[in-house]
């Protein structure tokens, strides 16, 4: 990060205390991303079949589950049953899981696409984990984190941006069920009470 | 992957640390065979150095100044690699520094029953610095305590200097000259 003025972030820290406290006014290496209200880009990513993946291709979605996660992060993996589960109950509702391995597989070989395909393999992925390999998508979501989660509507508005819920490491303890929330927000036409969370997890690997 | 010890009795952990710490500082007290034994020479850890804590205890350090110190507030863990490969260079602040300038706190986000691998980790890394494990389970009620502009992701660095009221947050992997640039300029 270059020499920033810390006078500066101080009075942006306060103005934007002061405005909402949602705001994203990092200054971060990744410029851009989504908040909240804006309307998601559709893609064109590689599935572990081999196939492509668009948003489009899903003609009675409701909605969207987007996940950036990956094989190898530990908060992922504590993670994966859950969005199996997602994709489980809320597929035929017509919010299915779209997973996106956003890491580059030279810095983190463990997520490679040849080792998406074992893991969707073993895992018994019913939903597409898809590779986004330029990391333009990932770039344009803002996601940070795996895994990171952004529920969409059905014409890709962002309602949702975080985690899956408040405890990773131990599903049935966790009391606040971020992403169902937001699906059944979506449901009855209203907008999620909360729409924005944080998560601790791993950074994304980005190319050098 | 994680595979969390399962249902470790902290008091039980505890009692194991503080007898450790009282019998040998440089006992090896997981008798775990010699990856984490000192030679003469290596300095031991102080094993009552690790504390498991909550939030408020973190942030009344973050935010207390009762010096001028710089303080190098590193947030990891051990199932982070980008942490690992910083934690030396941070640890050897130490030495880099006038210790009565800077300060390095390493706040682990293990999960509480993990310690005994945070401190093999430590043993072997052999790092001397002070480490707190964070034993919170909801990341919302802190993450933007420590910095609104944290989106998590781990690693983690925050610098203070409370008495001139400075704060850097870096979010993401450094290098060590990144980081020493970062501390001068609390400094200077």
């Amino acid at each position: 990060m270059k020499y920033v003025n810390l006078v500066v972030i101080f009075s942006l820290l306060t103005f934007f205390a002061c405005t909402s406290s949602d705001s994203d006014y990092q200054v971060s290496d990744i410029p851009g991303g989504y908040m909240p209200g804006d309307t998601a880009r559709d893609f064109q990513l590689k599935n572990v079949n081999g196939k492509m993946v668009s948003l489009a291709n899903y003609e009675n979605a409701k909605g969207y589950i987007v996940i950036f996660t990956c094989n190898t992060c530990p908060y992922a993996a504590m993670y994966e049953e859950r969005i199996i589960e997602l994709h489980k109950k809320f597929a035929d509702k017509g919010y299915p899981v779209i997973a996106i391995n956003p890491n580059d597989e030279s810095e983190e070989p463990g997520d490679s696409y040849d080792e998406m395909i074992v893991q969707a393999k073993e895992k018994g992925y019913r939903f597409p984990y898809v590779q986004d390999k330029t990391q333009e998508i990932t770039k344009a979501y803002g996601a940070t984190n795996t895994p990171h989660v952004y529920v969409l509507n059905k014409d890709r508005k962002v309602v949702y941006i975080g985690s899956i819920d408040n405890n990773a490491r131990d599903a049935e303890s966790a009391d606040k069920f971020y992403v169902e929330d937001a699906i059944k927000a979506l449901e009855n036409n209203k907008t999620p009470e909360i729409s924005k969370t944080k998560a601790i997890g791993c950074t994304i690997k980005w190319a050098s | 992957m994680i595979k969390p010890m399962k249902n470790v009795n902290l008091v039980v952990v505890f009692s194991i640390l503080t007898f450790a710490a009282c019998t040998s500082s440089d006992g090896d007290y997981q008798g775990s065979g010699t990856a984490g034994k000192h030679v003469v020479g290596d300095t031991a850890r102080d094993f009552q150095s690790e504390k498991v804590i909550k939030f408020p205890e973190l942030q009344e350090y973050i935010t207390t100044s009762t010096d001028d110190k710089v303080k190098v507030i590193n947030f990891w863990a051990t199932w982070c690699a980008p942490c690992i490969k910083e934690l030396p260079f941070i640890d050897s602040l130490r030495y880099t520094y006038d210790p009565d300038k800077v300060e390095v706190l390493l706040v682990s986000l293990d999960f509480p029953d993990q310690l005994s691998k945070v401190n093999k980790l430590l043993q072997r890394k052999k790092l001397s610095s002070t480490v707190w494990l964070l034993d919170e389970s909801d990341p919302n009620l802190y993450i933007d305590k420590v910095d609104p502009s944290w989106t998590g992701a781990l690693p983690a660095t925050l610098l203070v200097r409370n008495s001139t009221d400075q704060r850097i947050f870096l979010g993401k992997e450094l290098t060590k000259a990144e980081l020493e640039t970062h501390i001068n300029k609390l400094l200077n």
